[in-house]
């Protein structure tokens, strides 16, 4: 059960759950090769409380933050927190946008409420959910700058526009405090991604290139923009 | 310029003494005022121009707890026209829009014009395909179709003087009909339409993809005895009409009437032909604009609205029952997102599952929603019970679930 409210920019919601965790495996099987294991996260059930908040200002240089803290209670409690936060500064047509994530779990906290770190929706140019733990933080630095593009016309939908925004980016990721039955590893250090962002069709669809200079790889990923992913 | 003061205290929404003797003596006077407008005197025609915007809005997700996303803006600079008895001409002069995502959307030709004459005796928007013939409260139909309550006292500071207002809710005697919801706000001494913020009813709408319509038309003194157009303020929200999928298109008309000329005869033929045409593509192409559009629409936006369409909505509640504010069917088949229909994962395998919703109060945010779903390679039903209140959700079910929190990306 869950409660919300609003108030000028704020936004405040508290939740009480129960939760019963089972773990669940692969059952389906791929057209070719083999699908990866699931992440083994046991048996639970935990009674949780949370609340959650967000705070925005808007106008030429909006600026988010977000933040949870979550108790729960089962065999052992344990106790979860997250901040993000989001600014996005104009500059003469280009815009930067900085945004910090970080999250802290205590000793005890279950596996399935671990952080993973890596790949699509966290950060390309690392392996997907590659690292994790008990703590975690992601910080990306990007400019994105528009430059003119071939318009492709989309009939009654109008066009495809003009422009193609570039975005370079650099970010980093850290975690620590893993736990021995996941996939999900400390960082050893902070790790270092570059990385290149295309949105293209009005900025509906986005391509993202990232290299990670730790393990000198490069990756992509082409997904449309987020603010769509929930309806998806 | 003008400043409203409140001098009296606003009665709650659902404590009000309709048809009093009082409120109904200020509509009297207003319908009667209203009837002879069409031949004021002292005034036989007029010029204005109205600037302003059109902004499509999208909004996604479940709650639609984040703020809508432009779409796309077009402003617009209208040379406006109005000859005695209420014949009224718009042209467009100045167009120019920004897309900001792919939409095939083409506005009805209202929504790019101004409302004259304060709608006339029947309200039309969407030119009819949205609202049609809706009876206007101050007209000689309405007088009998509406209830009225004086609701609060006000007072507009003028340079040249000091206007009373009396606002006065207005609500349907039959809610299930055709009918707007609001407040108007009219000079106490001649009844003059001052503001007119409204509604309407769920059974108005002939479009079932509309969810509601909040219009605010605010008018100013001229000539000292006329309310003509100053500000006006549209807001229609839609959502997808397949399967309830919580996403909503809001379009957005904010005007700003000003430059009026009065008495100085309009060309021969102007008001012939619709009411809203737009000038020849050179013409507008050629429109001298000062600033850029983003720049405009960021002054725009500052202002903020003359009243807020929420702040529409809210002052309607109480009126009547919630469950009749929206054009929404009450229940229906309804998903979360288009995966909860059909997906694929290395859990289930494909998992097809269909969804529906029942509203209690569309407009507050009251509804119970259900889910099913199986998956094909793991055997499981999974299900979820959802009931929202605009405050307070429960939720019981068995989902598989992504480890993910946030995702945490710039995109």
């Amino acid at each position: 059960m869950n409660g919300a409210t609003r108030v000028s920019g704020v936004r405040l919601q508290a939740d009480v759950s129960y939760w019963r965790v089972r773990p669940t495996v692969v059952r389906a099987s791929p057209a070719t090769g083999t699908f990866r294991p699931n992440p083994d996260f046991g048996s639970a059930s935990f009674g949780v409380i949370a609340v959650s908040g967000r705070f925005g200002s808007r106008g030429m240089s909006p600026a988010f933050v977000e933040t949870g803290v979550e108790v729960g209670v089962g065999t052992e409690a344990y106790g979860r927190a997250t901040l993000d936060l989001t600014l996005r500064r104009q500059h003469r047509g280009t815009t930067f946008v900085a945004r910090g994530w970080a999250g802290f779990g205590t000793s005890k906290l279950p596996r399935h409420r671990s952080f993973a770190i890596g790949g699509r929706g966290t950060l390309i140019g690392e392996r997907f959910r590659a690292w994790g733990g008990r703590r975690a933080a992601v910080g990306q630095l990007e400019w994105q700058v528009p430059v003119p593009f071939l318009r492709l016309p989309l009939g009654s939908f109008g066009s495809t526009g003009s422009e193609l925004v570039l975005a370079p980016y650099l970010g980093v990721v850290w975690a620590e405090g893993e736990f021995s039955e996941l996939a999900w590893e400390e960082t050893d250090g902070v790790r270092t991604v570059l990385g290149l962002g295309m949105e293209w069709l009005h900025r509906l669809i986005r391509v993202d290139f990232g290299y990670s200079l730790e393990d000198s790889r490069l990756r992509f990923s082409a997904d449309l923009r987020r603010y769509f992913w929930r309806i998806m | 310029m003008a400043i409203l003061f409140s001098v009296g205290a606003a009665a709650p929404a659902g404590a009000q003494d309709w048809n009093s003797p009082e409120a109904l003596q200020i509509v009297d006077r207003a319908i009667e005022r209203r009837a002879s407008v069409l031949r004021p005197d002292g005034l036989s025609d007029y010029t204005a121009r109205a600037q302003g915007f059109v902004l499509f809005l999208a909004q996604v997700g479940e709650g639609f707890s984040d703020a809508p996303r432009p779409v796309k803006a077009d402003q617009l600079v209208l040379e406006v026209y109005w000859r005695a008895p209420g014949h009224s001409k718009q042209r467009i002069v100045g167009w120019r829009d920004q897309v900001d995502l792919p939409t095939d959307i083409n506005y009805h030709r209202d929504h790019l014009g101004i409302v004259q004459n304060d709608f006339g005796d029947r309200i039309r928007l969407g030119d009819g395909h949205e609202v049609r013939d809706v009876v206007h409260p101050l007209s000689s139909a309405g007088r009998n179709l509406y209830e009225f309550a004086l609701a609060d006292s006000l007072f507009i500071e003028f340079p040249e003087r000091s206007v009373r207002v009396f606002q006065v809710r207005v609500r349907p005697k039959d809610t299930a009909s055709p009918a707007i919801i609001g407040s108007l706000f009219l000079d106490a001494v001649d009844g003059g339409v001052v503001r007119f913020q409204f509604t309407f009813t769920g059974a108005t709408y002939r479009d079932n993809t509309v969810e509601d319509i909040a219009v605010t038309l605010e008018n100013g003194l001229w000539l000292g005895s006329h309310w003509l157009p100053r500000r006006q303020e549209i807001e229609i929200r839609r959502r997808s009409a397949w399967l309830n999928i919580p996403a909503r298109g809001i379009i957005q008309a904010q005007w700003n009437i000003d430059d009026y000329e009065f008495n100085v005869g309009a060309p021969p033929g102007t008001f012939v032909g619709p009411e809203i045409v737009a000038a020849p593509a050179p013409v507008r192409d050629a429109f001298p604009w000062e600033g850029s559009r983003e720049d405009n629409l960021r002054v725009y936006r500052a202002m903020g609205p003359l009243v807020d369409a929420e702040t529409v909505r809210e002052g309607v509640r109480g009126l009547i029952a919630d469950q009749l504010l929206s054009g929404l069917s009450s229940a229906g088949p309804g998903v979360r997102s288009m995966s909860r229909l059909l997906h694929f994962n290395r859990v289930e395998g494909l998992a097809p599952g269909f969804g529906a919703v029942l509203r209690a109060s569309p407009i507050a945010g009251s509804d119970v929603s259900a889910w099913l779903g199986y998956g094909f390679s793991d055997e499981r039903l999974k299900w979820h019970l959802e009931v929202s209140f605009p405050k307070v959700k429960a939720y019981f079910g068995r989902v598989v679930r992504d480890l993910a929190d946030t995702p945490v990306t710039l995109a």
